[in-house]
């Protein structure tokens, strides 16, 4: 699939179109001293580009080109008491227009003891049409340090595309110990009787980016001023801040995707001491 | 669950006293359509099923358990605060009153995980237990707005009834949702509970 398909271009009629169902699964593990294990079948892959100082990295890569109904895509990554991981992805993934069933995206991380994984792939963009089911499930054990950045773009504004049907189900389940320690699932569905989530001022009121930044550290309340500076007074943007048991959350609403990657960059800039993976800023 | 039952419900405004002072509301109509998301799509929805688990679970540990989750579900210091200090203020009152049937079997959990779980003691119906809920956080709501709306009494018992129908749709659509349910995109009521924080003149806690 690329991007060019005459489905995914707005306005054009929609011709029934058979593609052949992607599957990918990818998994890493690192442990303190470096990579572990590494594999990857199907339309995942996983690059490891050379770092100079801060932890390895990992970046992820749908050699599908993107995602649509029926897809199903599994990442893993766990990391070894004492070890640290960024895992990314080499791009924005897009969520293509489905004929049928949602697009099915399990992501499940381990984080052991004194360990740390920073999870930041890059934007996922809903095209019309979309269904997307996706999970992100994380096991934390005692003291494990946790990033995690996602992010959603809805349509392609610059292309001139709305949204008018749309499938979104995001589920976050983090637990500690055994413990839940986090929770959220974002249920968007289109067209909805009685109001437009896209437009509704208690919902989305126009923004066109979502963006959600969580960092599981013993230090959170004292780090939501300093967060909440990082990204004052940056345009196009309607963020909050909280910290609280040991979890520091960003959650922003922005007009466009530009204004969203700002105010990631500005967030995940003040929230992590290393440079941001290469990726991020290409 | 009597209006006077003495949770501190007036404290709280779940975001809305920022809403209102960043004028992201400033009309009963738009109070309306913003309670109207909240029930579809935000914190009551997901109480709504909070309550209904709390009230069917078998015992003290499985309830001890689900207000573990319920707290994870919390998206930000003020609305754990405002859950866990309105839950933990019921379970100590019915302690109190009604110490032979509550006192053992009640938590310091959520607020509805407290609800739900006194209701079922108590022999009060889930149906009846969502609703009163159900119109007590909604009417705590509307009691906050009209502190700081132009908006009167009767203009607020109006906004009420008109949430009569979405309150029973969610009553009848939550009696057997379960915590893979708990859902919605009331992003903007999230991010304005999470920005009251730091407002600078405010009366709620919340």
């Amino acid at each position: 699939m690329t991007d060019t398909l005459s489905i995914d271009r707005p306005g054009t009629p929609q011709p029934p179109v058979t593609l052949q169902r992607v599957r990918g699964r990818a998994a890493i593990v690192q442990a303190a001293t470096g990579l572990r294990r590494l594999h990857q079948a199907g339309s995942a892959k996983i690059l490891r580009p050379r770092t100079y100082g801060g932890p390895d990295q990992a970046v992820l890569i749908n050699t599908a080109g993107g995602l649509t109904g029926g897809d199903r895509l599994d990442v893993s990554a766990e990391v070894d008491p004492g070890g640290a991981l960024v895992v990314t992805s080499q791009t924005a993934e897009r969520i293509y227009r489905s004929a049928g069933g949602a697009a099915q995206v399990r992501n499940r991380l381990t984080v052991g003891a004194g360990a740390r994984l920073d999870w930041l792939p890059q934007e996922t963009i809903l095209f019309d049409g979309a269904a997307l089911d996706r999970q992100l499930d994380v096991t934390l054990a005692g003291d494990a340090r946790f990033l995690a950045a996602e992010s959603f773009l809805f349509g392609r504004a610059a292309m001139g595309e709305t949204i008018a049907k749309l499938a979104l189900s995001d589920r976050w389940h983090i637990r500690r110990d055994g413990e839940p320690l986090y929770r959220d699932r974002l249920d968007l569905c289109l067209p909805r009787g009685g109001s437009d989530p896209l437009r509704d001022p208690a919902a989305l009121a126009g923004h066109l980016g979502l963006g959600t930044v969580l960092m599981v550290t013993p230090d959170a309340e004292a780090r939501t001023d300093g967060l909440r500076a990082a990204i004052s007074g940056l345009e196009g943007l309607t963020s909050g801040v909280s910290g609280w048991d040991g979890k520091l959350l960003l959650r922003i609403l922005a007009r466009d995707g530009q204004a969203l990657r700002r105010g990631l960059l500005a967030a995940l800039g003040h929230v992590r001491d290393d440079p941001l993976p290469r990726v991020w800023h290409m | 669950m009597s209006p006077s039952y003495p949770v501190g419900a007036f404290a709280y405004s779940h975001g809305l006293e920022t809403a209102i002072s960043e004028e992201q509301i400033t009309s009963a109509d738009d109070l309306g359509g913003w309670l109207d998301r909240l029930l579809e799509a935000g914190g009551p929805r997901a109480d709504a099923i909070f309550l209904t688990l709390a009230h069917t679970a078998p015992d003290f540990a499985a309830r001890d358990a689900l207000a573990a989750e319920v707290r994870a579900f919390a998206q930000g210091r003020e609305r754990l605060l405002e859950t866990d200090a309105q839950g933990t203020a019921f379970a100590a009152t019915s302690r109190a009153v009604w110490p032979d049937r509550l006192g053992k079997a009640l938590g310091d959990w959520p607020y509805p995980v407290a609800v739900g779980a006194a209701a079922a003691r108590m022999g009060v119906d889930r149906d009846a237990a969502c609703r009163l809920y159900l119109h007590g956080v909604i009417s705590a709501l509307i009691a906050a707005a009209v502190r700081f709306m132009p908006l009167g009494q009767t203009e607020g018992q109006r906004l009420l009834a008109a949430r009569f129908a979405p309150i029973d749709a969610l009553v009848e659509e939550s009696r057997h949702l379960t915590l893979a349910d708990v859902g919605g995109h009331a992003i903007m009521a999230d991010l304005a509970a999470l920005r009251h924080e730091t407002q600078t003149t405010r009366i709620f806690r919340t």
